[in-house]
């Protein structure tokens, strides 16, 4: 019984259940709906960003490489061919597998700090290869997809309910993959190349392996949240399918709330999200750059208080009152109890 | 013919600036570990103190000095509260050690981006003088790009010949070679940290406000500024001063050409493309050098 309590299947579960409860008792309008959308996007792709940064220890800026293309490939097919969103799909998780090959040639042989800035410095590249294509892309106006009539067997809804429980979908099943990734061999492998690559290739693990079937497996489940995200706002431009700010809105949930932890995505994208996005002026009416001040500043603060992240630190502060809780009970237990 | 050496030499002369930008990156990262990803929005704060003191009627050179004060004075504030917590330690093997630093340095920089968002809004902003231009045989030459060459030139060299042949510059390249037989020798490199980042990003701070004359400064305007300084330091072999201050020029020129002779949309493209192929065929720089200078 205790096993079942603590297997992650069992915590995934009531995970989905408990946020699939959410708009029935505690999302009260469509504009918190709209922040809960968004957040569970970003949750799902920061979760696949851990799947190869915080296992494999390959930090990418540039995760928005694969969500960009996700979202364009999307873009293009439904609007200059008339594709619909599930033929779109193996072509997007094809290019951005392809990406991630492209990549990681270069890459996975340098790692380290090398890898972030190739990361980083390719999606820069492709947000002004977008810009510039603008015969094929739209250029920097980007793409705007005529809404129609709703196809729920397409995933286009007319009630935004219907994108919460895709993105909530999409987050369940990273989630069960990230777990099952963590327990396999593959895992271990991966950690023994994060924590000492000199070592694990000592050990015979093949280094530059790992680290590619880990970042391909990682860009095909983040390409998914960019066609999600295309379903559901209908519109993509360069910026924010590769700028650096979609790169940090991927990356920075899983460094918030702890690399490598099968929770610590979800606990940043909820905080950081939320946050960015209800300071935002276009909700809140506050001057614009506020809400992402206090974002930087957030990740800023935790990090240089507890660099594995947030979830460590709630689980350390839990352990902490559990201990002084634990103490207090037993004290105030009377001495006879104590031979039943 | 004309066209071409217009190009080079317009490269050239952006290429002075985006090595006083470089060498700061390449001093920072050399000697205190920091791979700072805020470094091009440091240029930017030095831009709008330019920007701050334009309005009082100061122009960008004579404001220079000025940014760079400040933006040093702001690296040792951010070096003490934050990153003296979460720089690299040499003895941690693993991939991940670089990564809080990484974190830090990402987030100060959105930070500050939107920071200078809130105090001054979207538009972008120019200091006063500028837009004159030099006549040189067929060519032209701005001229405000052309002293902002000559202050580059000046202060690299000094910076070099610091770090060369001073006793501080080798007490430095000490620290670089090994921290902790630097300090058993009696040497506070917990002093020096700071303080040789602080001197990175005074460069920086100069260098914004140097651009500005040219340049218009925007929230955002950091960002591509950081990128040809990290290309520059890639190449120039990541931890040497005189490889990233060589390098940046280059990256100047290639920038001119793609614009001249592609699309100036494109101009960073031609960039990225040169990195990518050097990181392929010689990862460890262009140019082969060790040490710090």
């Amino acid at each position: 019984m205790t096993g079942l309590l603590k297997s992650p299947t069992t915590h995934i579960t009531g995970f989905a259940i408990a946020i699939a409860s959410l708009p029935f008792w505690l999302i009260p309008n469509s504009g918190i709906l709209a922040i809960a959308i968004v957040a569970l996007l970003y949750a799902a792709a920061a979760t696949a960003f851990n799947l190869t940064a915080g296992l494999g220890g390959q930090l990418s800026f540039g995760h928005s490489i694969f969500f960009g293309l996700g979202a364009y490939a999307t873009a293009l097919l439904r609007q200059d061919l008339g594709w619909n969103v599930w033929a779109a799909v193996p072509v997007a998780l094809t290019i951005a597998v392809v990406a991630a090959l492209a990549l990681a040639l270069p890459s996975a042989r340098l790692g380290g700090v090398y890898f972030v800035l190739v990361s980083f410095v390719a999606t820069l590249a492709l947000e002004s290869i977008a810009t510039w294509a603008s015969d094929v892309t739209g250029g920097a106006a980007g793409i705007s997809l005529t809404v129609g009539s709703p196809a729920p067997a397409e995933l286009r809804f007319e009630n935004p309910l219907g994108h919460y429980y895709v993105a909530l979908i999409l987050l369940t099943t990273f989630l069960g993959l990230f777990a099952a990734v963590t327990r396999s061999n593959f895992g271990l492998r991966l950690r023994a190349v994060r924590d000492d690559p000199a070592a694990a290739a000592a050990s015979g693990i093949a280094v530059a392996r790992q680290r590619t079937v880990s970042l391909l497996v990682s860009a095909a489940l983040t390409s998914l949240v960019g066609v999600a995200y295309l379903q559901y706002i209908s519109y993509i431009d360069p910026t924010s399918a590769f700028g650096s700010m979609t790169a940090s809105m991927i990356a920075m949930p899983a460094l918030f709330g702890g690399l490598g932890t099968l929770w610590g995505p979800v606990l940043g994208a909820t905080v950081l999200i939320s946050v960015q996005q209800t300071l935002n002026p276009a909700f809140s009416g506050l001057p614009a750059g506020l809400g992402l001040i206090v974002f930087g500043v957030l990740v800023m603060a935790l990090q240089t208080i507890e660099p594995k992240g947030a979830v460590h630190l709630l689980r350390s502060g839990l352990r902490h009152l559990g201990q002084r809780l634990g103490t207090s009970k037993r004290t105030a237990q009377p001495a006879g109890d104590s031979l039943t | 013919m004309t066209i071409f050496v217009q190009t080079v030499l317009g490269g050239l002369l952006l290429g002075g600036v985006y090595s006083l930008v470089s060498a700061g990156l390449a001093l920072s990262f050399g000697v205190t570990n920091i791979v700072d990803f805020a470094h091009g929005d440091f240029v930017t704060v030095g831009m709008y103190v330019a920007v701050v003191l334009g309005g009082a009627g100061i122009g960008p050179l004579l404001s220079a000095p000025v940014a760079a004060i400040v933006v040093a004075l702001f690296g040792i504030l951010i070096y003490t509260t934050a990153l003296r917590r979460v720089v690299d330690r040499p003895q941690d093997t693993s991939d991940a050690r670089h990564v809080p630093q990484l974190v830090v340095t990402f987030a100060l920089g959105i930070v500050i981006q939107n920071a200078l968002l809130l105090g001054f809004g979207p538009d972008q902003r120019t200091t006063p003088g500028g837009g004159h231009v030099l006549m040189l045989g067929p060519f032209t030459l701005d001229r405000a790009q052309l002293i902002a060459f000559c202050l580059a030139v000046t202060i690299l060299g000094l910076l070099l010949i610091t770090l060369r042949s001073t006793p501080l510059g080798r007490v430095i390249s000490a620290v670089v070679d090994d921290q902790e037989v630097v300090t058993l020798l009696g040497i506070r490199s917990g002093r020096l940290l700071p303080l040789v980042f602080a001197v990175g990003l005074g460069l920086t701070g100069f260098a914004g406000s140097v651009i500005s004359s040219y340049f218009p400064a925007a929230p955002a305007s950091g960002l591509s500024f950081m990128t040809i300084a990290f290309i520059a330091v890639v190449l120039g072999g990541m931890r040497n001063v005189l490889g990233a201050v060589v390098a940046a020029p280059l990256i100047g020129i290639t920038q001119q050409i793609t614009a001249t002779y592609l699309s100036p949309e494109i101009a960073n493209l031609g960039v990225y493309a040169v990195f990518i192929t050097v990181l392929l065929v010689r990862p460890h720089g262009l140019f082969g050098l060790k040490g710090l200078a």
